[in-house]
């Protein structure tokens, strides 16, 4: 038996531990960059554009990939509400068309005056036929 | 709308808002405005029309619970699924309020109730089935049984075990707890892969929580 929410904790104190490291490693590297900075000015020394470029690099890539982490949380919250996504269910089920009931009655309003013309129609027909004899009517 | 239609209308609501037992058809005339005879002429009383409350009951429900669903619900689908089932029974709780009491009164409604159960237990089931193949649940086939009645269980009488709590959540927030609830029914189950279903279950209910204003205790 697995608890995820006990699984889900855990990862959030691993992503917990793994930003307080890198704030760690951040600061250290600031200092350290800083120093060489510092002794740079003063001496010419290969290592500091190299030791640059590395953490540029990195923190590039850490950018990235946090970026991309941010987006994919968000992505939940920026779709449609909650209400939005009911209604597009219940009328996947053929629910929540509250029109439904009075298209009904439209249609059997329809339905009755049509009817009522053909029957006058037949009514003038027949009438018609009795008073001409053999005349059709049109 | 029709006579009939607003005697069905009326006596749904009354029926909902002041427990059928204590609603008479002179009250859903006088709601109405109409005379006893003229609901009379329509409905040979209070029997009648919950007859017919039933018939509408149990053909929304019905197909609802026959809909075609896809293989594979996503999470969220699953999530909206299970919120309409509870919305249909919202819509008719007077049913489910007064449960044994309507079935020992009507004969015909007791066993077409019956049939429903047996029909909502039935779509638990095909639900419960399909996560499994998909790799979402380990659950052996004795705890299936378990888990699909406990699931139809909270499914008939979560609005009711709500209502007996005393919480007066508006009927969204109730019906999303009820969710929440049937999800929670599934956690000691989910394979470790798909711990996440878990994560999303509870983003979608805090987001819902939020979208109806309700602070959640975490």
């Amino acid at each position: 038996m697995n608890n995820p929410e006990k699984s889900a904790d855990k990862n959030t104190d691993i992503a917990r531990s793994i930003w307080l490291a890198g704030l760690g490693a951040y600061g250290r590297a600031l200092d350290e960059a800083v120093n060489r900075y510092e002794q740079a000015s003063s001496k010419v020394s290969k290592d500091t554009p190299k030791l640059f470029k590395e953490l540029v690099k990195r923190g590039l890539e850490l950018e990235n990939s946090t970026l991309r982490k941010v987006n994919d949380s968000e992505l939940v919250k920026t779709t449609a509400s909650i209400e939005d996504r009911l209604k597009r269910m219940r009328s996947n089920l053929g629910f929540g068309l509250t029109s439904n009931a009075q298209d009904l009655e439209r249609i059997e309003q329809k339905l009755d005056l049509l009817m009522e013309k053909i029957d006058r129609l037949l009514a003038t027909q027949i009438a018609g036929g009795a008073a001409a004899g053999t005349r059709s009517v049109d | 709308m029709k006579t009939r239609d607003r005697i069905l209308a009326t006596s749904l609501l009354l029926f909902n808002e002041e427990g059928e037992p204590n609603v008479t058809t002179v009250d859903i005339s006088n709601e109405m405005n109409i005379s006893p005879g003229n609901l009379y002429y329509h409905f040979k009383g209070k029997e009648a029309i919950i007859e017919e409350l039933f018939a509408d009951f149990e053909r929304e429900i019905s197909s609802i619970l026959n809909a075609p669903l896809q293989k594979a619900l996503s999470v969220e689908d699953s999530w909206f699924y299970l919120y309409v089932v509870f919305e249909e029974i919202y819509n008719f709780r007077f049913f489910y309020q007064n449960l044994t009491n309507i079935l020992h009164r009507y004969d015909s409604i007791n066993r077409r109730f019956k049939r429903l159960m047996q029909l909502k237990s039935r779509t638990v089931e095909v639900l419960l089935v399909a996560v499994k193949e998909h790799g979402i649940l380990e659950i052996a086939p004795a705890e299936m049984q378990q888990l699909r009645d406990s699931i139809t269980l909270t499914l008939t009488y979560w609005l009711t075990y709500s209502d007996l709590k005393g919480q007066h959540y508006s009927p969204p927030v109730s019906i999303h707890k009820g969710v929440f609830q049937i999800v929670h029914l599934m956690v000691p189950y989910l394979t470790e892969e798909y711990a996440h279903v878990y994560r999303e279950c509870k983003a979608l209910y805090e987001q819902a929580m939020a979208e109806l204003d309700v602070t959640c205790p975490t």
